[in-house]
């Protein structure tokens, strides 16, 4: 047979061989490129602004995302106000704020921005009562008060703490006859917020009569909720910038008497105790990220996709749940995130914002507690992934439950935190006995001065599956409570995101394998049939 | 034949092929350390190197004669990562411009200035313009009339003078658009000449709050010195400066553009002698039809290739503790995500919090510089808690603490200032008079006051308590320090607070090791003690004062309406007097919780207190003003990080400015005074020095306490000095620096050793990953000082030899395995004397038999590399050889 016969015979073998060398050259440059197209994704810097209240762990997230992801954000503590406003400027690529645009019932104009946002709840927590007193030379740290009693503090009511309503909460401690110093917010903030839609839905009584006094109008017949607390001049108040200019203010040596609200994480890391609050089941209660987790297990989110308000809070029910651990002032605070491409907005900022979301919506949560906050629960986290999904631009790593490292999240479905959560114990009870352990930042116990019974052998206890307190163990006076937190297995898998053309290859790869494989097997069986008949073989020739 | 030929062709192909597949990546090529600085010459003589990138000067412009003896030297410009570098000018003209403020109050001011932006690309292109990141808004003049320089000089119509930054700026229709081309090749224009949309593209890619642009005056000498932030892609991928695989790759370049008192030609937005704004020329420096950009100096960067970050979405192992390791933590954060793949996550917090959290179990590692005992926790904890713990201590880095600045005056940039203990105490008590309530009470009040209002009922007390001395740089006690250190800033000191600190502590313990500050602290005036004659006499603001004290008193003030300039009254305080016309005093002073009298002379202090509460302003510019104390004229910074950024922006957070605004409840709000003016600014700041020198900030010389004219900085080799001083705490293998009073006069006394306090209570993989993380940290590269990733940053300082073995021994042992319950018998036996035992026998026994901490290898791609094609090539040899297998194997003719 000649070359040429021969290489007409086999021709197709040819081809195919050629064919399937072609096609796996582009594979591998396919494989090769997988690791350029994930170069090729460019996060962009970002830029936000808000809320005081939540920097603390929005910082710590931020740092720990540079580091590791080299994601570049920067955000800037002006308050939530400055945040709204900025985000609908377009000076901020996203906004943290612990309400709404447009809250019902504002005292203040604050309009919905022209710009396309969504809202995501970012980390929840307690606004706490942190205050300055001190009784027989010793530092008071175990302070209850109702929420009756704060609402008479902040508007004016009550003016010294010996007053008959703080000795009622208060019956072991002989209170001292000073004035209380409330000690308010100057700039515009979400905490204020807060704290009046709590005092106009649950003591409305004292808070009109404070517009009243401010000379504010009412607005839909009470006063109204504002992010600028009003002060009347000559009463004592004290107002200071930021959150961490409230702390400040109290924990100076000279402000025996200061009370303000803060985030828990202020008074926490000042080494300063916060007021336990009345609870409806009567109990004192102080806004550990367990309570906080069990009150906000009441948290109305609005859950219809089309509303403006999609993923807010309505906390009416978290005010008065009826669980002994709940706090009453726990709420979550927000990020206002981008959902079109305007305002300078980029599918590259996308990147970065849907990344660092979906991060502190999973990983991010587990220094929340650390810090003073209380981690997100799985509905919450669930509804924040398909937010996430709206920003333009964004493809992060985790999208769903599988994989997100919160600590909330069981099997069953319910929140770990809120399950475990321990039952205050009798002496939080309102009554008689009042518990001597310390609180917040100040966790030495309180010695009892007034005439009260004091329980300084009783501690917290463990919950049982039924929800009934184990037996209290005396573990010592101002014991520190311990609480197991439970860390994840570090896992870091990295992902290769492949175009088209590599699965293509790869598939046609897979099927040349097996063709070839498969082929000269089959094709062989005629041959030998040809080979083992001689004069066929001339024949075929 | 041909068989044979076929079947080398085969194999030689499949060799080739293989071959071929040799991947590419390997270790990034380690730049040799060493001086990187460089200077350039506007009028040329530069290496070639350099020179290449200048554009042609001509001598018959009117710029040549302002810019002839300029030179711009830059500290570093090779192996940047994102840093700070240090820009020298001088030979700028030193002309002043006098302005006349709405008050009537005149101004000079130098008037020339320059501006720094990161650019990429090719130097020599004709619109290399457009790779450059400006935008910057700086030095808002408060005093003159409400200008930000960089309003002036930004690109487009300056309709956006006098308006807040807002980007509606950029939007304004102007002449000219100037794009701003990305290292991807893509143009963002400003929207300069489109005024119907609402969207500036630009601000697609960087803003005023992003950009590093800096825009800084010159002063009256022609000189001025700043600090210029350096982004590499990560922080800004639009520029691209270090990824190798972007346009402009490792290279990218400084460039200066500066503004003198000249243009040559004059258009509308390019030109000067605006008499009423604090600059010469107007115009942007990357506008074409202005003749700016023709004087740049082009200064060429090298950044180091950047690589690859670890891949979210997988799980951190958490740790808490002490700010002061945060920038080590970073660092080792970086290089153990992409070696080991293990990601981490750090929550700093007080420095008490932290271990408190290590013991009720939130947290199973924590960075602390004290030992997890009673004495250093929030509460009582009863020793069969704490032994529970088995809590095991590894040290991991030595920091420290100090006071960084910014003092510069009229060009020249001081970076030697010496503190004594009790130059320090005046500045932490408000003593200075402008930096005390009382002493800016004097002031006659408010813009709106009547020249009545200067009267004996308005008048302080002659016998209240009043400083001699205006503020540090003109106390007698500095300059006698720093003769050559000539400042008109305030030196104001930015604390950080209200968390109390160890190193906070460690301050104190300084300052009271030091007589003369001892002195001071209890109330003694500073010119009483040998070698003080010179001294102006200074006494403690009495806020400050042990209460009970006979000078802690000030007036006490009630609110009166007294006359304004426009003919109406305000309500101002007044003294108070009592029906005999006698003043009425009020007691102050520090107390501890007991009420007992604390004297900051011998406390054990460890806040930084804001204890002055004179209230301002004394006559209110509108009615219902509320007024404010010291603690919004500098806020507290929340962190040290944050103390640190407000010196670098000479911003001490001051908000004193009150806007009146009917809208508002309260009738208006205070706003930020702003920046200070950078050829005058002088800030204090206390902060780590690890921080100070991420912003390339110089921190002051402290007097060694009781050794006059000994003086002592933050160097690594003092802060060795200290470490070597160590002494054994009540925690065995537990070290602290000993307090000032026992350090040597090299010991800088503000060091602190950091250590890992972990949790006996982890789990075994947690375990194991706090040991990858102490053995990194005591490695070689964990310990040694640069910029690369996994190095120590500067401003810490290595840990001496034997102090890296024995946390090298604990993390030995925290890869012994403690789940089960005989290992853990096996422990608690060891450990039931003392949990926190490092170097007892048992540990060591076991450090033989335990695994060997990885090192670290070269960091790679995480997707890329060998394996893919080391895959794909064997897939394509095998593909081929079934191929071509059947036609080599085909049955041949056999010839009889």
């Amino acid at each position: 047979m000649t070359m040429t016969a021969r290489i007409v015979r086999a021709w197709p073998r040819l081809l195919a061989t050629v064919i399937s060398m072609a096609v796996l050259a582009v594979g591998i440059s396919g494989l090769a490129n997988v690791s350029q197209a994930v170069a090729d994704t460019v996060h962009s810097p970002i830029v936000g602004s808000g809320s005081t209240w939540s920097a603390n762990a929005l910082q710590t997230w931020i740092r720990n995302v540079w580091a590791n992801y080299q994601w570049k954000i920067t955000y800037s503590e002006s308050g939530s106000t400055i945040g709204r406003t900025d985000f609908a400027n377009g000076t901020a690529d996203f906004g943290v704020s612990e309400i709404p645009y447009a809250i019902a019932n504002s005292n203040e104009q604050d309009s919905r921005p022209n710009r396309k946002y969504a809202y995501m709840p970012i980390v929840a927590g307690g606004t706490a009562f942190m205050y300055n007193l001190v009784i027989g030379g010793k530092k008071v740290s175990n302070l209850r008060l109702s929420g009756e009693t704060v609402a008479k503090i902040f508007t004016g009511v009550i003016s010294r703490w010996d007053d008959p309503a703080i000795k009622a909460d208060n019956p072991s401690l002989a209170l001292p006859s000073i004035p209380i110093v409330p000690v308010v917010r100057s700039d515009g903030s979400g905490a204020t917020a807060q704290v009046s839609i709590w005092l106009r839905q649950m003591y409305p009584k004292y808070w009109d009569a404070y517009c009243g006094k401010v000379g504010r109008a009412p607005v839909n017949g009470h006063c109204g909720v504002t992010s600028n607390y009003p002060t009347v001049a000559g009463s004592g108040f004290v107002s200071r910038s930021g959150s961490n200019g409230v702390a400040g203010y109290v924990a100076q040596s000279h402000s025996v008497g200061a009370i303000t609200f803060v985030e828990y994480s202020y008074a926490l890391n000042a080494g300063f105790p916060v007021a336990k609050l009345l609870n409806a089941a009567g109990y004192y209660t102080e806004p550990t990220a367990q309570n906080v987790a069990v009150a906000l297990l009441k948290a109305k989110i609005n859950e219809n996709e089309n509303s403006a308000d999609y993923l807010t809070q309505n906390l009416a029910s978290v005010y008065t749940d009826s669980d002994k651990r709940s706090y009453p002032l726990s709420s979550y605070s927000y990020i206002i995130l981008p959902t079109a491409l305007e305002d300078g907005f980029t599918n590259d900022k996308g990147v970065t914002l849907a990344d660092f979301g979906a991060y502190f919506l999973c990983e991010g949560q587990q220094s929340a507690e650390v810090l003073g906050y209380s981690p997100l629960p799985i509905n919450l986290v669930k509804a924040g992934q398909k937010q996430i999904q709206k920003i333009p631009g964004g493809n992060p790593a985790i999208k769903g439950i599988a994989g997100c490292n919160n600590p909330t999240f069981s099997s069953d479905g319910s929140n770990k935190l809120a399950k475990t959560a321990p039952y205050p114990p009798e002496c939080d009870k309102q009554g008689a006995t009042q518990c001597a352990t310390g609180t917040g930042g100040a966790k030495e116990s309180t010695a009892q001065s007034g005439s009260g019974t004091d329980a300084a052998s009783q501690s917290g206890t463990a919950v049982g599956a039924d929800g009934t307190a184990g037996a209290a163990t005396g573990a010592g006076v101002g014991g520190i409570t311990s609480g197991q937190q439970v860390s994840g297995t570090p896992q870091s898998i990295p992902q290769a995101r492949l175009t088209t053309t590599a699965y293509a290859s790869m598939a046609a790869a897979g099927a040349l394998l097996l063709g070839f494989s498969v082929a000269p097997p089959l094709l062989r069986t005629r041959g030998r049939h040809t080979w083992f008949r001689r004069d066929g073989w001339r024949k075929r020739r | 034949m041909r068989s044979r030929i076929a079947r080398a062709a085969t194999s030689a192909l499949a060799c080739c092929l293989l071959a071929g597949m040799g991947f590419a990546g390997g270790a990034p090529t380690a730049k040799a350390a060493g001086s990187s600085s460089v200077t350039v010459s506007w009028t040329g003589g530069n290496a070639a190197s350099v020179q290449k990138y200048q554009p042609t000067r001509d001598s018959s412009s009117s710029h040549y004669a302002d810019f002839k003896y300029l030179k711009v030297s830059v500290d570093q410009t090779s192996d940047l990562v994102d840093q700070t570098i240090t820009v020298n000018v001088t030979g700028m003209p030193g002309n002043t411009k006098t302005i006349t403020s709405t008050g009537g109050s005149v101004f000079e001011f130098g008037s020339d200035f320059v501006q720094a932006m990161q650019c990429w690309g090719d130097p020599t292109a004709a619109d290399f313009y457009k790779n450059c990141q400006w935008g910057a808004f700086e030095y808002e003049s408060s005093n003159a009339p409400s200008v930000l320089i960089g309003e002036e000089a930004g690109v487009g119509n300056a309709n956006g003078r006098g308006t807040t930054y807002t980007k509606s700026y950029f939007t304004k229709s102007g002449e000219l658009d100037v794009p701003f081309r990305a290292v991807s090749g893509k143009q963002y224009s400003t929207g300069a000449t489109d005024s119907t949309s609402r969207d500036a593209p630009i601000l697609d890619v960087f803003s005023a709050a992003n950009t590093n642009e800096r825009t800084v005056p010159v002063g009256t000498n022609g000189a001025t010195s700043f600090e210029f932030e350096t982004q590499t892609a990560a922080a800004q991928p639009y520029l691209g400066c270090g990824n190798p695989k972007s346009a402009t790759g490792t290279s990218c370049y400084l460039v200066l553009v500066p503004r003198g008192e000249h243009n040559s030609t004059s258009r509308q937005y390019c030109t000067t002698n605006l008499s009423d704004y604090p600059v010469a020329q107007q115009g942007s420096p990357v506008n074409p039809n202005c003749d700016y950009w023709g004087n740049r100096i082009v200064v060429p960067l090298s950044f180091r290739a950047t690589t690859d970050s670890c891949s979210a979405g997988g799980n951190e192992v958490g740790l808490v503790g002490t700010e002061l390791i945060q920038g080590a933590f970073e660092s080792w954060q970086k290089a153990l995500c992409r070696s080991k793949k293990e990601a981490f996550s750090f929550t700093s917090s007080a420095d008490r919090v932290a271990r408190d959290q290590l013991v009720s179990g939130q947290s199973n590692a924590a960075f602390t510089m004290r030992p997890v005992t009673a004495d250093y926790l929030s509460s009582t904890v009863d020793d069969q808690t704490l032994a529970d713990r088995k809590i095991t201590y590894a040290p991991v880095a030595v920091a420290s603490v100090g006071i960084a600045f910014v003092g510069n005056y009229s060009g020249n940039s001081f970076t030697d200032v010496k503190l004594t203990p009790r130059l320090i105490a005046k500045l932490l008590t408000n003593s200075y008079e402008w930096e005390s309530g009382l002493g800016k009470a004097k002031g006659v009040g408010g813009a709106g006051a009547a020249s009545s209002v200067a009267t004996s009922e308005y008048a302080l007390p002659s016998t209240a308590w009043q400083s001699p001395v205006r503020t540090l740089r003109t106390d007698p006690e500095f300059i006698a320090l720093n003769p050559d250190v000539h400042l008109i800033g305030s030196g104001s000191l930015v604390l950080v607070g209200p968390n109390p600190s160890d190193s906070i502590a460690q301050l104190w313990r300084y300052l009271q090791a030091d007589d003369k500050a001892r002195a001071f602290l209890a109330g003694d005036a500073d010119n009483l003690l040998a070698g003080d004659g010179s001294n102006a006499g200074m006494t403690i603001n009495p806020y400050y004062l042990p209460k009970g004290h006979k000078n802690a008193k000030v007036p006490v003030f009630v609110e009166k309406k007294l006359a304004t300039a426009a003919g109406g009254t305000m309500p101002t305080l007044v003294p108070d007097r009592d029906s005999s016309g006698d003043y009425v005093w009020e007691k102050v002073g520090l107390t501890t919780s007991s009420g007992a009298a604390l004297c900051l002379c011998d406390a054990g202090v460890d806040t930084l207190n804001q204890a002055d509460q004179t209230l301002l302003p004394r006559m209110l510019d509108t009615a219902g003003q509320p007024r404010y104390d010291l603690s919004q004229v500098v806020p507290y910074a929340s962190s040290y990080a944050a103390a640190a950024t407000r010196v670098f922006r000479v911003d001490s957070g001051s908000k004193t400015t009150w806007e009146a605004n009917a809208s508002l409840p309260n009738g208006g709000s205070y706003r930020s005074d702003g920046q200070q003016r950078w050829t005058s600014a002088f800030l204090n700041g206390f902060t780590t020095t690890a921080d100070a020198a991420r912003l390339a900030l110089p921190m002051a010389q402290l007097q060694v306490p009781n050794q006059t004219r000994v003086f002592v900085s933050p160097t690594q080799s003092a802060m060795a000095a200290a470490v070597t001083a160590r002494s054994e705490s009540t925690v065995s293998g537990f070290v602290q620096v000993p307090n000032a009073g026992s350090l040597s006069a090299t010991a800088y006394p503000l060091t602190g050793i950091v250590y890992l306090a972990v949790s006996g209570k982890a789990r075994d993989a947690t375990r194991r990953s706090y040991a990858d993380l102490v053995d990194f940290a005591v490695s070689d590269t964990g310990q040694s000082i640069g910029s690369a990733i996994g190095q120590l940053p500067e401003g810490y300082s290595p840990l001496p030899a034997p102090m890296r073995t024995q946390a090298k021994k604990m993390a030995a042992q925290l890869r012994i395995a403690t789940d089960t319950s005989a290992a853990t018998t096996q422990s608690s036996t060891a450990a039931a004397a003392n949990p926190a035992t490092v170097n007892s026998a048992a540990a060591a026994s076991v450090a033989a038999g335990a695994q060997a901490a990885d090192t670290p290898v070269a960091t790679q791609d995480a997707i890329s590399g060998p394996p893919s094609f080391v895959v794909g090539g064997a897939l394509l040899t095998s593909v081929a050889g079934l191929a071509v297998g059947p036609y080599l194997m085909r049955r041949r003719r056999i010839y009889p």
